[in-house]
């Protein structure tokens, strides 16, 4: 009978307690050499980590845990592309979520080093990016525009060529 | 009142930003710099990614500033060219002699002994999409006069040769790493005198 997975405790800066697989814990690689250095048996603490943004971390984790382990385990070809569906439409559930809780996300995921996560949350900043003016950036994101007229100009001059 | 939640673009870690840099298309990313001041400095990415596609060479002073401007700062001295068609005299053109890492995604006319000469810092290089015989000579010959390169990377060398090989690792005096993605099996033992 296959042994029970070591759970090991991470707790985030409210104070918040979870308890996860090990296998779980370790997509985090700031996570995995936290408890290389101390064991398994010791709670992590994550200063930089809310509650709330921790959960979200570990349910990636979870979903990509369990993606990996069932790619192990298909037996046919089509499963894969039906594994790659239904992970890739659960990623789109999971980032129906605010700009706050994207940027808290992106925060923890490079603080965590949990590569997959930072660069799914990276590729939906870029999409928010894509196909809009500065102006219609600056809006989206509330970013106030700082240049003086002549810098703006100068960047202007130095893009043209993408633009013509 | 509440402000509305959102996501402090501006304040994210330099890493985070080139990750997202990294997803988006030149334009995209043009217009991120001129969004405001903190992200005009976005030319100095650890790696430039330009997909540059047009045959119209003779109107890209600008493209050229900003490249030099690129690789001007000593933390991103590469760059990844992305383009149809590309003369080598373009590439001289419009690449500063300071280029450490090259990526090259193009026909054959860039890889000459011109080009090559003008690349002479060039520490890494990726030639992707190689095609004919010439090509690889043209290369072979190029790679010959880089005096700091370091390691090569074919992706893919399909039609990778023996003496496209050889050239590359006996004539070179400061490769000490090649790097090679989907070599036919048969040209690679032949090199490696396996037949």
């Amino acid at each position: 009978m296959a042994g029970k997975a070591v759970e090991v405790k991470l707790y985030s800066c409210d104070g918040e307690d979870f308890r996860v697989p090990s296998t779980v814990a370790s997509r985090s690689e700031t996570v995995k050499n936290m408890l290389e250095d101390t064991g398994e048996e010791d709670a992590v603490p994550l200063p930089n980590v809310h509650g709330r943004t921790l959960s979200l971390v570990l349910d990636f984790c979870k979903r990509l845990v369990q993606y990996e382990k069932d790619l192990q385990d298909i037996t046919e070809d089509f499963q894969h592309g039906q594994l790659d569906d239904e992970f890739n439409a659960w990623k789109q559930d999971f980032l129906d979520i605010d700009q706050a809780v994207l940027y808290e996300l992106i925060m923890a995921a490079n603080f965590l080093n949990v590569a997959e996560l930072l660069d799914l949350c990276c590729k939906e900043v870029a999409r928010l990016i894509k196909g809009k003016s500065p102006e219609e950036i600056r809006a989206y994101f509330h970013i106030k525009n700082d240049f003086t007229p002549q810098e703006e100009e100068e960047v202007r001059r130095e893009n043209q060529w993408a633009f013509e | 009142m509440k402000r509305a939640p959102r996501l402090r673009l501006d304040e994210l870690s330099c890493e985070a930003m080139v990750e997202i840099a990294s997803h988006l298309d030149t334009k995209s990313l043009l217009t991120l710099r001129l969004v405001s001041r903190h992200f005009s400095s976005l030319s100095h990415l650890p790696v430039l990614t330009l997909q540059w596609d047009t045959d119209d060479a003779d109107a890209d002073a600008s493209l050229a500033l900003f490249i030099r401007r690129h690789c001007a700062s000593p933390e991103s001295p590469s760059v990844v060219l992305k383009a149809k068609e590309f003369q080598s005299e373009v590439l001289v053109r419009m690449l500063p002699a300071c280029v450490e890492g090259l990526h090259i995604f193009t026909a054959a006319q860039i890889v000459d002994d011109k080009a090559m000469a003008r690349l002479r810092c060039l520490k890494h290089l990726t030639l992707k999409r190689r095609t004919t015989g010439d090509s690889m000579a043209y290369a072979a010959h190029g790679i010959m006069c880089l005096p700091k390169l370091q390691k090569l990377t074919l992706e893919p060398a399909r039609q990778a040769e023996a003496s496209f090989l050889d050239a590359c690792l006996l004539k070179s005096t400061s490769l000490q790493q090649l790097q090679i993605s989907g070599v036919l099996q048969g040209t690679l033992r032949c090199w490696l005198g396996l037949r």
